[in-house]
C-alpha cells in the first residue's frame, strides 16, 4: 500500500516541471492553473486524512465498538501521507532540517571558543593576503595597517572587554535584556526583530562575505539564546553587573523577550506558497500568500506571516494535515473552551449538565426527547459507516488503479515523443511531457462520505490539453497492462464510449466494486480555441462535469468537512437516498450544500438535520421554489436542482415532509426504515380513521398500475 | 383569569431542569427545544434566490381571478348589512331600555368577524352568508336567558316586519326586476356559543358572553361554558387588532384565499379564523423590508411555513398578541391537539406540492381529481398525498386548556 502511495506522489512530482513550462507560456492563467495544479496534489495528501470516521465526537463518545479500528484505518492512511511527504523533495520542512543539520555540524566541528582568541590569522591559500583581527572582526589590507590596528586604542579597548567576557562568559552578555546574539558579528540584540534586522543588514552581509572569503566557518544564523534560565543566583549576578537597571523592569522584559523568543523559534513554513511580484529592477515589491490569500509589501511582514498561527493553520488544513500547530500560550486559553464543550457534548449526552443547557440556550422541559433523535442518528451512523476491511479494500483498489494510471502516463510520455517525430500536429505545445497531468479522487472518495452500500467510486484524470478520443482509447487499452501483478487478474477494464468513462471493475470479498475514470482538462474552460475541431475530442459536457466534480470535492474538503458533524450528517442523509426510492434523485452535492448551510448557523447536529428537512419540506426543491445555487461555481448562477423532473421534485419533497413530521413526533427512526412504503400500505387498514379504509384499495390499484 | 405569578423571576427563565417541574408536561411529543421554523425570507443570504420570487407571473393572475370569485356580490353584501343593522337596532334598544326586558341585561354589542373586516367570502353551497355580533351581558348567560333574548329579538323583528319587508321588496325588485313576495320569517336557534338568527338567505350569529367579572361564577351546567365566554370575549379584542393592523389589501386577499382553502380542504380545519388572520399578517408584513409582500408570494409563503412545521410540536409557532402570557409561551397553536397539528401540517404539505404542479387546482379555479383521496395523476405527475402519522386514538387526550385563547370559530362554520 505504501509503495502505491509513493508511486503516486512521484507521479505528481513528474508533473511539476511541465506545469512550470506552461506558466511561462501562459502568463495570464498562471494563477489559476497553479492553484488548480495544487488541487489534485493537495488532494492526494489530504483526502485520506481529512475525515477520519471517528471524527464525529457525538458518535465516538458512545463507544462505537470499532472506533479503534477506524483510528487504525486513519493510521494507515496517515502513514501513507507521511511517506508521500518524505518523497516529496520540495517539502520545506525537510529542507530546513537538512540545512539545520549542516549548520549544527559545522558548529560542532569548530567550536565557537576560538573566536575569543585575539591572535590574528590570515588565509594562506588566498592569493591576496588578508589580515584579520578576530577580536574586532576587521580585515586589514596589509600587514602595516594590521599592526596599526593592533596598536590602536579601539582594539585595545575591545581586547579588554573580551578578556572580561572570558571571565564571565554568560553573565556579562546578559547585561540588560540582551538575549540574542549574532555569533558572526558579535552583536547582541534585544529582540528578535532587531536580530532579524541585523541579519538583513549590510553589516552582517559584509561580515558573512568576509568570512566566506577567508574560508572561516560561518556560525549558524540561529539566534543564540544567552539567558534561557533565570535562576535567582544568576539574577543576582546580573543585578550586580548592571546595577542601574531596576529588578522588576528586567523581570518583565525578560519574560516578554522569552515569549518573543518562543515565537522566534518557529520555523517559517510553506515558503513555496508565497508568490513574489518583482518590479522592473527585479526588486520584490509584493508577496502574496496563496494559502491564506493575503498580501505583504515587505519581506518582514511576509516572514512574520509565515511564522504566524493563521498561516500554519491554513498550511495544516490545505497542505499537510499531519503538521502540528502549537497553540501559543495566549491562544491556549481561548482554544480550551470549545474543546471542552465538544468533549462535554460527547461525553455527557445523556446527563443533562447545566453546561449543555446553557450552551444550547434552550429552555427545555425534557432533554431526553432531543436525545432520542440524536441517538437515532448516532445509531444509524454507526450502522452505515463502512467496516475497516471494506475501507482497506477500497483503498487498495483505488491505489492500484491510480498507480496503473501513473505508469500509463509514463508510457504515453515515451510514446508521444515517438509520435511527434512522425506527426507533429499531435502536440505542439509541450512535446516531451505526458498528456496526463494528475489524478484526483472525487465524489465519495475525495469527500470520504462512503457508506456501507457504496460500490462505485469516481476518479478524474486531469489532462494537459483537452483529452482526445484517441487518448481516451489508448489509455483504456493500456490500463490493464499497467496494473500491478496482484491486481492484473482480478480487474476488468471496460470503456464506455457514450459516457466517455473507463469502468474498472473488480471482485473483492466485499462484492463487486467499480471505479469510474473520467477525463477532463483545465483547458476546456477557454473553449474558443478548440471549436473548429470538435469531433476528435471528448464531449465538452462530460469534461465539464468531471471538472465540476473536482471543484465540488475541493469545496467540500475546504468548506464543509471541517464543520463538526458535517460528514456524519451527510452520510445519514445519503443513506436515506439509497433506501428510499423517493429520494434517489437527490444528489449528494445538494445534501452537502444544505448541511453546510445549516451547520454554518446552528451548532447542534440534530437541529441541523431537522433544518435540512424543513428546507426541503418548505418547497426548496419544488419547481416554483427558490432554487439552490452551487457555491463552488461562483461565475455561473446555476441551480443544482436544474435537471430534476417535476415528478422527482415532488417525490423528494414528499419524503422530506414525512421525515419532518416523523421527527417532530419523535419517530425519526421510522423514517430510516428500509421498507417504509410497504409498511405504510400494510398499516393503513388498521387505522382508526374510517375513510382511510376506503382509500387503500384505490391506492394499491394505482401503485400497481404504475 | 390570571395565572399565579411564576415562581421564578424572568432572569431565571433558563433554569436547570430540576427546577422546571412545575411546568405542565403538555405531551410526550412536546419537544423541549422549540425553534423558529425555517423561512426563506428571513434567511436571504443563505439561499440566494435563483429565480425571481416576489412577483410570480403564474400565480398572480390566478389569485386575482380567484379573489374576484370569492367575494360575495355587492347586492348580497348590502342585504347582509341591512339585516345586521336591523338586528343591531333591536339589541341597542335593549341596551338603552334595560327595564323592558327582564331575562338579561346587555352591556354592549360589537361587530366582529369577517364581515366587519371585509374578508367575507362566499360560503359553501347550502349555507348562508353570516355576520357575527358579540353580545356582552351584564347578567350571567344562562341557557334560558339566551333563549328568551332570542325570542324577544324575533318578536321585535316580526313587529317591524312590514316596513322591513317593504324595504327588502323594493331592493330586490330594483335589482332583479321581479317582485319577491316571499314572507321573511326569522328563525332562531341556539348554538353552543349563543344564538343564530336566520332569515332564510343570510344569518347573524350572536356570540354571547358576560363581563369578565362574572366569569368566576359561571357554572357549566346552567350557564354558557366559561371557555366559550372567554373565547367570545376575546373575539372583541381580536377584531380590534385585525381592524387596526390588517389594513393592507394584500392581507385581506390572503385571508380570503386561506379561508377558501379551509372550506375546500377538510384537513385545514384546525386553522381557525384567528389563526388565519395571524398567519396572513405574518406572511405579508413580517419580512426583512418594510414593504408588504404581494399576495402571490405571501400565499406561497403561508403554505411553506405550514409545511415546514410552523405548528408542529417543537416549533415556536406564531406570536399571539392576546394569549395568556404566563401560559405556555404566547404561542398560537397550543389549542390544537397533536392529531390536528399533524393534519394541518400534512394537508398543507400536500397542498404546497400540488401548488407547484397545478396551481389552478389548488386555488380552486379548475377542478381536478381529489388529491387527498389517494394517488392520482396531476398534470402528468403521479401525485401521492401525505399520510397522517398521528391518529386520534394514539394521541393521549391532549386537554384543551381553558386558559388559552380561542377564536371566532363559528365565523365560517354555519
Amino acid at each position: 500500500m505504501s509503495t502505491n502511495g509513493m508511486n503516486y506522489s512521484m507521479y505528481n512530482t513528474v508533473a511539476y516541471p511541465q506545469m512550470n513550462q506552461q506558466q511561462q507560456q501562459q502568463q495570464q492563467q498562471q494563477q489559476q492553473q497553479q492553484s488548480f495544479y495544487g488541487q489534485p496534489f493537495q488532494n492526494a495528501l489530504s483526502q485520506q486524512t481529512i475525515s477520519p470516521y471517528g471524527a464525529y465526537p457525538m458518535y465516538s463518545s458512545t463507544s462505537i465498538p470499532n472506533s479503534a479500528q477506524y483510528n487504525s484505518y486513519d493510521h494507515i492512511i496517515r502513514s501513507t501521507a507521511e511517506t508521500l511527504a518524505a518523497f516529496n523533495h520540495s517539502t520545506e520542512t525537510s529542507m530546513l532540517n537538512n540545512s539545520q543539520a549542516h549548520f549544527n555540524r559545522s558548529n560542532n566541528a569548530q567550536p565557537s571558543s576560538n573566536r575569543r582568541s585575539t591572535k590574528s590569522s590570515f588565509n594562506a591559500n588566498n592569493a591576496t593576503r588578508m589580515y584579520y583581527c578576530e577580536t574586532c572582526r576587521i580585515a586589514c589590507g596589509g600587514h602595516a595597517t594590521y599592526q596599526a590596528h593592533l596598536n590602536g586604542s579601539k582594539h585595545k579597548k575591545k581586547e579588554l572587554v573580551a578578556q572580561n567576557q572570558q571571565s564571565s562568559v554568560n553573565t556579562s552578555s546578559k547585561i540588560g535584556v540582551n538575549i540574542i546574539r549574532c555569533e558572526l558579528c558579535d552583536i547582541t540584540c534585544t529582540s528578535s526583530d532587531a536580530y532579524k534586522a541585523h541579519l538583513d543588514g549590510s553589516k552582517h552581509e559584509k561580515a558573512t562575505k568576509l568570512h566566506r572569503k577567508l574560508g572561516k566557518t560561518i556560525p549558524s544564523i540561529e539566534p543564540q539564546i544567552l539567558n534561557n534560565t533565570s535562576t535567582s543566583s544568576q539574577m543576582n549576578v546580573t543585578s550586580q553587573t548592571a546595577p542601574n537597571e531596576s529588578q522588576t523592569m528586567r523581570n518583565d522584559s525578560q519574560q516578554i523577550a522569552l515569549s518573543s523568543l518562543l515565537e522566534n523559534n518557529i520555523k517559517p513554513i510553506g515558503e513555496e506558497y508565497i508568490e513574489t511580484t518583482y518590479d522592473n529592477t527585479n526588486k520584490p515589491i509584493l508577496y502574496n500568500c496563496k494559502l491564506c490569500d493575503c498580501k505583504f509589501n515587505d519581506i518582514k511582514g511576509k516572514d512574520m506571516h509565515l511564522k504566524g498561527k493563521r498561516h500554519r493553520l491554513s498550511y495544516k488544513k490545505k497542505v499537510n494535515p499531519n503538521f502540528v500547530v502549537d497553540n501559543n500560550a495566549t491562544n491556549k486559553l481561548t482554544n480550551l473552551k470549545p474543546k471542552q464543550s465538544n468533549n462535554q457534548q460527547s461525553n455527557d449526552i445523556n446527563s443533562n449538565t447545566e453546561y449543555i443547557s446553557t450552551q444550547q440556550m434552550m429552555n427545555s422541559n425534557n432533554q431526553s426527547d432531543i436525545d432520542d433523535d440524536t441517538r437515532c442518528l448516532m445509531m444509524l451512523h454507526q450502522q452505515i459507516i463502512p467496516s475497516p476491511t471494506l475501507l482497506n479494500t477500497i483503498e487498495q483498489f483505488v491505489s492500484a488503479v491510480e498507480s496503473a494510471l501513473k505508469s500509463c502516463s509514463k508510457q504515453l510520455q515515451t510514446s508521444t515523443t515517438l509520435l511527434t517525430d512522425n506527426n507533429t500536429s499531435v502536440s505542439e505545445t509541450d512535446v516531451n511531457e505526458s498528456p496526463l497531468m494528475g489524478v484526483s479522487r472525487v465524489g465519495l472518495l475525495g469527500k470520504s462520505l462512503i457508506i456501507k452500500t457504496d460500490r462505485l467510486f469516481h476518479i478524474v484524470v486531469l489532462c494537459a490539453e483537452w483529452p482526445t478520443k484517441k487518448l481516451f482509447q489508448s489509455i483504456a487499452a493500456i490500463l490493464s497492462d499497467n496494473l500491478d501483478d496482484t491486481w492484473k487478474n482480478k480487474i476488468q477494464v471496460q470503456h464506455q464510449l457514450d459516457q466517455e468513462t473507463i469502468i474498472v471493475q473488480t471482485n473483492t470479498e466485499e462484492g463487486i466494486m467499480y471505479i469510474s475514470i473520467a477525463f477532463t482538462s483545465l483547458a476546456i474552460q477557454q473553449h474558443d480555441k478548440y471549436e473548429n475541431q470538435f469531433e476528435e475530442f471528448l464531449s465538452k459536457i462530460n469534461c465539464l462535469n468531471a471538472l465540476n466534480l473536482i471543484q465540488s470535492t475541493r469545496w467540500f474538503q475546504n468548506q464543509a468537512s471541517p464543520r463538526q458533524h458535517a460528514s456524519a450528517l451527510v452520510r445519514c442523509l445519503r443513506y436515506k437516498t439509497k433506501i428510499s426510492t423517493n429520494w434517489k434523485s437527490l444528489s449528494s452535492e445538494a445534501i452537502e450544500i444544505l448541511i453546510d448551510q445549516t451547520l454554518s448557523q446552528y451548532l447542534s447536529a440534530v437541529n441541523a438535520f431537522r433544518r435540512v428537512l424543513e428546507y426541503i419540506s418548505g418547497g426548496l426543491v419544488l419547481s416554483n421554489g427558490p432554487g439552490l445555487c452551487i457555491p463552488w461555481q461562483t461565475d455561473s448562477m446555476k441551480d443544482i436542482f436544474e435537471n430534476l423532473t417535476n415528478q422527482e421534485r415532488n417525490d423528494t419533497t414528499q419524503e422530506a415532509q414525512l421525515g419532518l413530521r416523523l421527527m417532530s413526533y419523535g419517530q425519526l427512526s421510522k423514517w430510516f426504515e428500509q421498507s417504509k412504503i410497504q409498511q405504510l400500505i400494510v398499516m393503513l387498514p388498521k387505522r382508526s380513521l374510517s375513510d382511510c379504509d376506503d382509500q387503500t384499495p384505490v391506492k394499491r390499484q394505482c401503485t400497481e398500475s404504475e | 383569569m390570571r395565572r399565579s405569578r411564576p415562581r421564578f423571576p424572568s432572569w431565571r427563565q433558563n433554569r436547570p431542569q430540576y427546577q422546571q417541574s412545575y411546568r405542565p408536561q403538555s405531551s410526550q411529543y412536546q419537544q423541549a427545544q422549540s425553534s423558529d421554523v425555517f423561512d426563506f425570507l428571513n434567511l436571504p443570504e443563505s439561499f440566494p434566490a435563483m429565480k425571481q420570487l416576489i412577483e410570480d407571473p403564474i400565480l398572480t393572475p390566478i389569485i386575482m381571478e380567484r379573489n374576484q370569485q370569492l367575494a360575495p356580490s355587492s347586492a348580497d353584501n348590502f342585504a347582509l348589512i341591512n339585516f345586521v343593522t336591523c338586528i343591531r337596532q333591536k339589541l341597542d334598544a335593549l341596551v338603552l331600555s334595560p327595564n323592558s326586558f327582564a331575562a338579561c341585561q346587555i352591556s354592549e354589542v360589537r361587530d366582529v368577524g369577517s364581515h366587519k373586516h371585509n374578508t367575507i367570502i362566499l360560503p359553501p353551497m347550502g349555507s348562508h352568508l353570516t355576520s357575527d355580533l358579540v353580545v356582552v351581558l351584564k347578567t350571567l348567560p344562562t341557557r334560558e336567558a339566551i333563549d328568551q333574548l332570542g325570542n324577544r329579538l324575533k318578536q321585535d323583528f316580526q313587529n317591524e316586519i312590514a316596513p322591513q319587508q317593504a324595504a327588502c321588496k323594493f331592493f330586490y325588485s330594483s335589482k332583479e326586476k321581479k317582485i319577491i313576495l316571499k314572507k321573511v320569517v326569522l328563525s332562531m336557534k341556539p348554538t353552543n356559543d349563543g344564538l343564530s338568527l336566520d332569515n332564510g338567505t343570510m344569518a347573524v350569529h350572536l356570540l354571547l358572553t358576560t363581563l369578565p367579572a362574572n366569569w368566576h361564577s359561571l357554572d357549566p351546567t346552567i350557564h354558557l361554558d366559561r371557555a366559550m365566554c372567554k373565547r367570545n370575549f376575546n373575539a372583541i379584542k381580536h377584531a380590534k387588532w385585525v381592524d387596526e393592523v390588517c389594513i393592507h389589501p394584500s392581507i385581506k386577499v390572503l385571508v380570503r384565499l386561506l379561508k377558501d382553502l379551509r372550506q375546500r380542504f377538510r384537513g385545514l380545519e384546525p386553522l381557525n379564523p384567528w389563526l388565519i388572520n395571524l398567519l396572513a399578517h405574518h406572511c405579508v408584513t413580517n419580512n426583512n423590508s418594510t414593504e408588504q409582500l404581494p399576495p402571490s408570494y405571501a400565499f406561497k409563503r403561508a403554505l411553506q411555513l405550514l409545511s415546514s412545521g410552523l405548528f408542529l410540536p417543537g416549533f415556536n409557532g406564531l406570536y399571539d398578541p392576546f394569549s395568556d402570557a404566563n401560559m405556555h409561551s404566547s404561542r398560537s397553536y397550543t389549542t390544537m391537539t397533536l392529531e390536528e397539528q399533524d393534519r394541518l401540517c400534512y394537508t398543507s404539505q400536500t397542498l404546497l406540492r400540488a401548488l407547484a404542479i397545478h396551481p389552478k387546482y389548488v386555488l380552486g379555479i379548475e377542478h381536478g381529481p381529489d388529491i387527498f383521496a389517494g394517488p392520482c395523476q396531476l398534470n402528468g405527475v403521479l401525485f401521492t398525498p401525505n399520510e397522517p402519522i398521528v391518529f386520534d386514538t394514539e394521541s393521549n387526550g391532549y386537554p384543551i386548556n381553558d386558559g388559552q385563547q380561542q377564536t371566532m370559530l363559528v365565523e365560517v362554520n354555519s
